[in-house]
């Protein structure tokens, strides 16, 4: 009867990154970082998202003076850990996932905020294919939201992956969008100077799985300090 | 459509007929933002529908007009240029309903007949089109940049002021319209217009982008051009709009010929893929055979890439098309071969976490705050609100609004003490670091430092210690196992869901009761609560806070928590449950202190 805590409360951001981690653990993957500050040449031109183009749009950006950027996805961790790798001289296979904070310019409401959480995907191997994509996703999926958890592809347009497709889960009777992903786009490998190989990448919100799957109704809840949200994780 | 390529938004019906919303991402919104394109690819996703467009048509019955001059100043800026005069027109409203009713299915009003036929057309090919009063152009129609200090009145009465960077269609007067965004007022089509000149163009798509934000000005056929559309339907749709002309504005309409300046014709591209290509990359052997239905649907054949298709490049664009239109569902699923060997464990991430870890265990909660603030030192170019208009360069500030926050639910929470702490990356002069901010951290700070076996320095506000992360992990040594359980928490949070908590203010009331010793605090709270009766749902939360012993009694002490989900409680609606409490704990003959 006593609910006074000994122990205190993981953020569910956190909790849910470790887990994350956790289950990609088991299939060879390592966790990668980058800065929040990042520039131009890693968030959009290195990911196929030349200046001037209209793809551009896709996320709203908020610019720093000076010309620096908040990023807008954790993809450019991507980017940014196979110029290491490059640089250390280590070749393929590269698996990582890159959980982090982004931002976006864009207004706020039960749904939308201007930070949150995304986790990225990446697998650079000679010969990767989408079905191994498929299969890493559902592992991921069943393991997170449960053995039932089914998940469908349909296409889509990320400029850095060439085919391009959106990710829905299933959970409860509901199909949710819970990803995007595809094959790495020929385009990113040249930019970064490694070709001859092939990859799969993929991106997702991390604030909305703990939505979805404990039903907290207001994503700006997770960013207010608030511990009625924390101490019930 | 939306598994083969688009995803559909909504389906409206009006009338007799359905209002697709469809949502077109740049990659193909240089052939998808119009009715062929989107009736294109439902052929291509629903072949047995059998709807292919193949109307190329060709105008008949054209006349020998006044010449048409048309002269482009760098084919970079100008892919195409197609001109043609039109004469013994009579400018209108347009008196049919059906153009009427269709131009306002997709949210676009009547204007005149010659304007509305043009952007029938555009909606239907995706090609932007231009009219011009004929009478009121003075010589040639120019495609050039602007001079510095040249200016134009746009159709809508704004003056702009123009410069070298903006492409212009001028006359030999000066602007006449700003090239693939605009038209101007100079040679605007009204009421007493004649004659005109119609202009079926491709402009560089990264010049009307730049421009068109530059002079904040967005309009349907810029939107078209910066997506890059095929200078190929230019041709087809000034024939089209010709048609259309000839058909609502009359017989007695005179056309003259095409004007067709194309200094680079477009070179048809031929891109191949091999079934081997697909299958490496699909992850599913397709027949060849199939491979070519499949690729035919959307008009490739012997690899040629139909005019209209810019975004099919290379061999990866068609293993997309093939992908989409085979069906993603029949992808099997392969299992990864997984090398587990060499990971490597996070440095960072791995203490970062570790600390969360012994924070959590000292009795911390991890909080996560706004990365904005109104002053700092890195400033937003556009920011949401002023006060969040540049980064935080400290963690602290944000973690005492909560530690008041929090403080002031303690007894929602049911905690004595607030104990709390934010990770996250912070912006000061110099760079960006990540730090740790943490209140009460007299005991905290000991416990790290034996376990980290470093020192911990930082800075202390009042109750608050903020300390420089970052450099603290690089001392640490490298984490070669990572043995931070994080099951147990997967397990605890299992068939969790989240209670929304209410935004109305809370209401304490502390109760103490003498009991007989051999009264359980259990048998108690089943009194309390049948004295609370049916405003059960107003305890949000208790707990007992207070235990001692007495010769042969006993005191508990219940600190309860009201609070209603959608209104302020009253005292006198809470003094009435107390009472209640009250009467029911007196009929067990127990004294209320």
């Amino acid at each position: 009867m006593d609910k006074e805590q000994t122990t205190g409360h993981l953020h569910p951001i956190s909790s849910a990154i470790l887990q994350i981690r956790e289950i990609f653990d088991e299939l060879g993957f390592e966790v990668a970082e980058g800065p929040e500050l990042e520039d131009e040449w890693h968030n959009f031109d290195a990911l196929n998202v030349p200046k001037d183009h209209p793809s551009r749009d896709m996320q709203d950006t908020f610019w720093a003076k000076g010309g620096k950027l908040l990023r807008t996805h954790t993809s450019p961790v991507q980017i940014r850990y196979m110029e290491q790798k490059i640089k250390e001289g280590v070749k393929p296979p590269y698996r990582i996932i890159a959980p982090g904070k982004v931002f976006r310019n864009e207004a706020t409401d039960a749904t939308h905020e201007a930070q949150f959480f995304q986790c990225e995907g990446l697998f650079v191997d000679k010969e990767v294919s989408l079905a191994q994509l498929k299969w890493t996703l559902l592992y991921f999926f069943k393991k997170y939201l449960g053995e039932d958890a089914k998940i469908r592809l349909r296409p889509s347009f990320f400029p850095f992956t060439e085919p391009s497709v959106e990710v829905d889960v299933k959970f409860g009777d509901k199909w949710l969008e819970m990803a995007g992903a595809g094959l790495v786009h020929p385009n990113v490998f040249k930019s970064i100077g490694l070709e001859g190989y092939t990859g799969f990448a993929f991106g997702t919100t991390i604030d909305r799985f703990i939505m979805v799957k404990y039903g907290v109704p207001d994503i700006r809840q997770f960013y207010s300090g608030d511990l009625r949200l924390v101490n019930q994780f | 459509m939306t598994f083969a390529v688009f995803e559909i938004e909504s389906v409206e019906k009006i009338e007799n007929d359905f209002v697709l919303d469809v949502k077109v991402l740049p990659d193909r919104a240089h052939y998808a933002l119009c009715h062929r394109g989107i009736a294109r690819e439902l052929a291509a996703a629903k072949p047995d529908l059998g709807i292919l467009d193949t109307r190329n048509l060709q105008m008949s019955g054209v006349c020998k007009l006044k010449l048409l001059k048309i002269k482009i100043e760098n084919p970079a800026d100008c892919r195409r240029y197609i001109g043609r005069r039109v004469e013994n027109v009579k400018v209108q409203p347009s008196q049919q309903d059906w153009i009427k009713k269709l131009l306002a299915a997709v949210g676009q009003r009547s204007i005149n007949n010659i304007v509305d036929a043009g952007n029938f057309v555009m909606f239907d090919m995706n090609q932007p089109l231009h009219a011009f009063d004929a009478d009121k152009v003075k010589g040639a129609i120019q495609i050039r940049r602007a001079k510095k200090g040249e200016k134009i009145i746009t159709l809508d009465g704004k003056e702009i002021v123009l410069d070298p960077e903006i492409l212009i269609i001028a006359d030999n007067e000066g602007p006449l319209a700003i090239a693939g965004i605009k038209g101007g007022k100079k040679a605007e089509v009204t009421s007493a217009t004649k004659n005109l000149i119609l202009e079926s163009a491709n402009f560089n798509p990264t010049l009307i982008r730049k421009t068109s934000q530059k002079l904040n000005l967005q309009t349907d056929a810029s939107k078209r051009f910066e997506n890059d559309i095929s200078p190929a339907i230019a041709e087809t749709a000034i024939n089209e709009l010709s048609e259309l002309i000839a058909e609502i504005v009359g017989p007695e309409t005179k056309f003259g010929e095409l004007v067709n300046e194309y200094p680079k014709p477009l070179k048809l591209k031929v891109v191949q893929v091999s079934p081997d290509f697909v299958a490496q990359k699909l992850g599913i052997q397709i027949p060849e055979k199939e491979i070519r239905n499949i690729l035919a649907r959307i008009g490739v054949v012997n690899g040629a890439i139909p005019a209209e298709r810019m975004n099919l490049q290379i061999p990866e664009d068609l293993v997309e098309e093939i992908g989409r239109l085979y069906g993603y569902e029949k992808i099997p699923e392969k299992k990864l071969v997984v090398t587990k060997a060499e990971i490597v464990i996070n440095k960072n991430f791995y203490w970062e976490n570790r600390i969360r870890q012994i924070l959590t265990k000292l009795g911390f909660s991890e909080v996560m705050t706004s990365s904005f603030r109104p002053k700092g030192n890195i400033e937003i170019e556009k920011p949401l609100a002023s006060d969040k208009a540049f980064l935080r360069t400290e963690l602290a500030d944000q973690l005492v609004v909560s530690l008041k926050l929090n403080t002031l639910n303690a007894p929602l929470l049911g905690l004595k003490k607030i104990k709390i702490f934010e990770i996250g990356k912070v912006f000061p002069k110099s760079g960006e670091e990540t730090h740790l901010a943490l209140n009460d951290f007299t005991e905290a700070k000991i416990v790290l430092e034996k376990i980290l076996d470093e020192k911990i320095n930082g800075q202390v506000r009042g109750d608050i210690l903020e300390i420089n992360l970052g450099t603290l992990i690089e001392r640490l040594p490298v984490p070669k196992t990572w043995d931070l359980t994080q099951r147990l928490n997967l397990e605890k949070q299992k068939g969790l869901t989240f209670k929304s908590f209410s935004l109305y203010p809370f209401i304490v009331r502390d109760i103490a009761i003498f009991v007989p010793t051999e009264v359980t605090t259990e048998k108690l709270w089943i009194t309390i609560e049948e004295g609370i009766g049916k405003e059960k749902n107003l305890l949000t939360n208790h707990y007992l806070f207070d235990e001692y012993q007495k010769a042969n009694k006993k005191s508990l002490a219940f600190r309860l928590v009201f609070q209603a989900s959608d209104r302020t409680l009253t005292d006198t609606e809470v003094n009435k449950v107390m009472e209640k409490v009250t009467a029911a704990v007196s009929k067990n003959g127990w004294q209320v202190r």
